[in-house]
């Protein structure tokens, strides 16, 4: 499944909230929560990245990975917290005013 | 997103970069290698592993890129290739530099000089502490149109009592202390004041302490407290001066303090302060209308200056008994209060508000210049720009390149403004007429700092959008095809600019006229006889105290003995005394009664000015006998009441009789005095325009009547005596012969009277100079305005000039269109000038003498400087399209 337009910020968001992940673990992560359902453009992440800590919601450092190689590591800063909450919200209230307006039968209107 | 986190992220782009591209690198190839190790774990082959990985992940060029963009690091990079392609490009063309760097300096320069003048006048007069909340009390009768003077005790007392609005208070009064350093006696100038002074003003001593209650009680101990001038100059900035006892007006003071450099309030020439003492009784109700201190208040804090002002007024109708209810009424009298810098500068306030308009009217010029010539360097480049746009560099990034070029400009402008700005305040101030630079100074702090860095960005925004904007809509694909020519501004924007540099040329001409006009006007000025002969003349002023002269026969003997010893002295021709000398910038008036020649009861009755003079006074000064007979040692006291008329008042009071042997009364004394000559009308406070009197200005022909000193009291007067030599040669004489009669007295305000008729002339002066100065800032603007605007249309018209020598033209014929297009540019800017020059100074007319508002010459000599130097700024571009090679022109086509 093709992501949404919009919707990669806020799943990087959520995939870092958990615990802190380098870039190929954020590709993992979403994969595996997502069950495979969700298909990423591996390219288009970085940038994603890159704005994101740019806009001061997540943070890096450098780490050690799994298989002992030198990876950055990205986590959730406060701002980041506060800025996945409401992007949560506003991702819940659209999903129930586009699920009411799906929905809807002909003697509803 | 917080600003905060986006700066730090710019900074590290900015001080990291070669970091941040390195760890980029590895933190993409690090994540394809961990794919690729995933899919061998899955089974793939190692190597199909690897290529797959790669195909997946995409271009890792092209992720980079976007992460860049991502984190903004495009924009300072951009901004840091444009300052590295400024720098480039800059020392490439130096006369560009120059020339933009002298206009944007100049620009800048003027208007940190006056924000400089600004801040040191009104946002932070020396030495004072918060002077926002510093207010002066003052009071007025509406009825008989005083409406601003000074307040008595009572009226003070009631501040002093509101100490819910006023914070502290105090009061002031001037005193004069005489005082023996040196050889001979100074006079050092006094402020006595209430205890609280300093703390109203916030002011700390360097040195010691200042005054306490108790010090400030009638009959108390004598303390003084220092002015840090004062403590240099007779003290030798000695620490041990602090608890010396020195004499003043023969009486022990005690030095207790030194204040700091920058206080010398109330007036900058402030020798010392001692306390004032005023007895309680001063404070009593019946004091309410004697008005004769300066008080001063600072405000409680959270206290508004309105609200301070509005409470005055209430307590201005709070009548503490019927009499003063009834005079206050009948008089409209009341209380209010000025901010402090208002009532020390105001009279500044205006003149420095038109400057500050002038001189940013300057920087827009200047900033539209810049603009232009960096126009005309853009139109060059456009081809550049198309190539890069077309190969994929961001709008944003040639904007940054563009702001990054500017900005360089912008800081060299800077740079070179505050330097102009602190030589120009240097020259201003010394320029300025004496009473108003006295103690001023402008320091270079951080408040001026700011607003030169603030002016500084203003301008380069101003100046650097235009082409940065420019840079930015070129589209590649019409500039590739056209060879870039299609970016030739619009026609509308060339007409526009071609009217701003007519404007400029017109502006430069009308200052240049206006400048001529003023400089004939002050030569004619300083021409004009002022009916005596200052040449050669030295003068001083002094003052007799009153417990050591304290009859007229003392002073008379006192001057008498002077003048003798000053008339034989050598090199001395002549010398005389009298109450006032001319342009000390003093007059005074009184009515008087002609015998036999009562005036009908309601109207004024006659009046001139009067003056106490010895016989010495008219020939020291060559004042012209017209009839009878001067003063005579002879007419002294006991002799008959004499005096000697100046032709103005004959001609006023006795149109056809002969005055010699009518009596006047009036002015000095009550005895009915014989006029015994007539002697020629002086100049006696400016050389041309109405004389000021004490109450206003005056009419120039108003008479004169003189009486004796010796028939008259003469405590304070000025020496006058005539050398046979220059001037300076009689100082020493006048000093010695007053020190030989009385070794205590000091003798000040030593002045040759040709210096002293150059000083009222310093506004003038002083006008003619700023005049000047915007003078050769408006034509040095206009002249690079005329240069951009030129330059640029020849590099728009390159191949035109390519084809028409292509086709015969000579390099001659292509110099003949360029100055063309420059010179009519020229003759509308002339004849604009020349138009609103004359219409500018008819206004003034009332202050120019002896020169014509359209001075032929004036207006001639500048249209032909404007010709000369638009002639020069349209040359050096007419010479770069004359050596166009037509080959070279057509090719690039």
């Amino acid at each position: 499944m093709e992501l949404l337009q919009g919707t990669l910020d806020m799943l990087i968001l959520k995939a870092v909230s958990l615990s802190p992940l380098h870039g190929y673990g954020v590709l993992l992560r979403i994969q595996q929560i997502s069950k495979d359902r969700l298909e990423i453009q591996q390219g288009s992440l970085y940038p994603a990245l890159y704005r994101l800590e740019h806009q001061g919601w997540i943070a890096s450092e450098w780490g050690e990975s799994e298989n002992k190689r030198k990876a950055k590591y990205y986590r959730l800063t406060a701002a980041g917290k506060r800025k996945l909450q409401t992007e949560t919200e506003k991702w819940n209230r659209m999903a129930d005013v586009i699920e009411g307006i799906l929905h809807t039968r002909p003697e509803e209107v | 997103m917080t600003f905060w986190s986006r700066l730090q992220s710019w900074t590290r782009a900015l001080l990291r970069r070669s970091r941040i591209e390195s760890e980029m690198n590895s933190e993409l190839r690090s994540h394809i290698a961990a794919y690729a190790e995933d899919l061998v774990r899955g089974g793939t082959p190692e190597k199909e592993a690897i290529r797959r990985a790669g195909i997946e992940f995409g271009s890792i060029e092209r992720v980079k890129e976007e992460c860049r963009e991502a984190r903004s690091i495009n924009f300072v990079e951009g901004l840091l290739q444009g300052l590295r392609f400024g720098l480039r490009m800059l020392r490439k063309s130096p006369g560009f530099t120059a020339v933009a760097v002298l206009t944007l300096a100049l620009g800048i320069g003027a208007n940190t000089a006056i924000f400089s003048i600004v801040n040191a006048l009104f946002l932070h007069p020396a030495g004072v502490a918060h002077p926002e909340q510093v207010v002066v009390e003052r009071a007025r009768y509406l009825k008989i149109g005083l409406n601003n003077i000074e307040v008595s005790a009572p009226d003070f007392a009631q501040v002093r009592n509101s100490t819910k609005i006023f914070a502290s208070a105090a009061l002031e009064q001037k005193g004069d202390f005489n005082y023996t350093a040196g050889d001979y006696p100074v006079d050092l100038e006094g402020a006595l004041v209430s205890w609280e002074w300093f703390d109203v003003f916030g002011a700390k001593p360097i040195l010691g302490r200042v005054f306490t209650a108790a010090e400030d009680e009638p009959n108390a101990n004598h303390e003084i407290v220092l002015s840090y001038g004062a403590w240099e100059r007779w003290f030798g900035s000695s620490p041990n001066a602090i608890g010396r006892t020195i004499q003043l007006n023969g009486q022990p003071y005690h030095i207790i303090g030194v204040m700091a450099r920058d206080f010398h309030w109330p007036r900058p020439t402030t020798d010392l302060w001692a306390p004032l003492g005023l007895p309680s009784a001063k404070y009593s109700v019946q004091n309410t209308f004697n008005e004769a201190y300066l008080a001063v208040a600072r405000l409680q804090p959270g206290i508004t200056f309105s609200e301070a002002n509005a409470y005055m007024a209430l307590l201005s109708k709070q009548y503490p008994n019927a009499r003063v209810k009834s005079f206050a009424e009948a008089s409209e009298w009341g209380m209010f209060l000025m901010p402090f810098a208002g009532y020390v500068f105001g009279d500044l306030r205006t003149p420095i508000l038109i400057l500050g308009g002038a001189v940013a009217f300057v920087l827009l010029i200047a900033c539209a210049n810049i603009a232009g010539l960096l126009l005309a360097k853009a139109a060059g480049r456009s081809k550049e720009l198309a190539v890069r746009a077309a190969l994929g560099a961001s709008r944003k990034r040639i904007v940054a390149q563009a702001l990054g070029e500017n900005s360089l400009l912008g800081i060299l402008g800077v740079l070179a403004g505050l330097l102009l700005s602190q030589l120009g305040l240097h020259e201003l101030v010394f320029a300025a007429p004496k009473d108003l630079a006295t103690g001023l100074t402008f320091p270079l702090d951080g408040f001026v700092l700011t607003f030169t860095a603030l002016v500084g960005i203003v301008a380069v925004l101003v100046f650097g959008s235009v082409p940065a904007w420019h840079m930015s809509r070129v589209n590649p694909y019409d500039a590739m095809r056209e060879a870039g020519r299609s970016s030739t501004g619009s026609r509308a924007r060339q007409n526009f600019r071609a009217w701003l540099v007519a404007g400029e040329l017109a502006l430069g001409l009308v200052f240049l006229a206006g400048t001529g006009v003023l400089l004939k006007s002050l030569a004619c000025t300083a021409n004009v006889n002022p009916g005596f002969n200052p040449h050669g003349v030295m003068t001083a002023a002094l003052s007799l105290p009153k417990r050591q002269y304290s009859t007229p026969d003392k002073q008379h003997s006192f001057f008498r003995s002077v003048l003798d010893r000053l008339k034989h002295a050598p090199g001395i021709k002549d010398a005389g005394a009298g109450d006032l000398i001319p342009f000390v910038g003093a007059n005074s008036s009184a009515s008087f009664e002609i015998q036999g020649k009562p005036s009908p009861p309601g109207t004024p009755g006659p009046h001139g000015d009067v003056r106490l003079v010895s016989p010495g006074y008219f020939t020291a000064l060559g004042i012209p006998l017209l009839k009878g007979r001067f003063f005579t040692e002879d007419d002294r006291k006991g002799s008959q009441f004499v005096a000697v008329i100046d032709d103005n008042l004959a001609r006023q009071y006795w149109p056809n009789e002969n005055p010699i042997g009518q009596k006047i009364r009036g002015g000095a004394g009550n005895d009915w005095c014989t006029i015994v000559g007539i002697v020629g009308h002086i100049r006696f406070t400016t050389l041309v325009g109405e004389e000021t009197s004490s109450v206003g200005s005056q009419s120039s022909t108003k008479g004169v009547y003189y009486y004796p000193m010796y028939q008259n009291v003469a405590s304070a007067g000025f020496l006058i005596a005539k050398s046979h030599g220059g001037a300076a040669s009689a100082e020493t004489a006048i000093r010695q012969a007053v020190r030989s009669v009385d070794p205590n007295l000091p003798v000040s305000d030593m002045m040759a009277m040709d210096a002293r008729i150059a000083e009222s002339l310093g506004p003038q002066r002083f006008a003619t100079n700023l005049l000047a100065l915007f003078a050769g800032l408006a034509i040095l603007l206009a002249a690079v305005g005329l240069y951009g605007l030129i330059s640029y249309s020849v590099t728009q018209r390159t191949n035109e000039f390519g084809i028409r020598m292509a086709l015969g033209a000579r390099p001659q014929d292509v110099l003949r269109l360029v100055l063309q297009q420059g010179g009519r540019l020229a003759m509308i800017g002339a004849c604009v000038g020349i138009v609103a020059g004359i219409i500018l100074m008819r206004a003034m007319q009332s202050v120019l003498y002896g020169v014509s508002y359209a001075d032929p010459l004036s207006f001639i000599g500048a249209a032909a400087l404007l010709a000369l130097i638009a002639l020069v700024a349209c040359y050096m571009p007419a010479r770069r399209a004359m050596r166009v090679d037509p080959i070279v022109a057509l090719r690039y086509e």
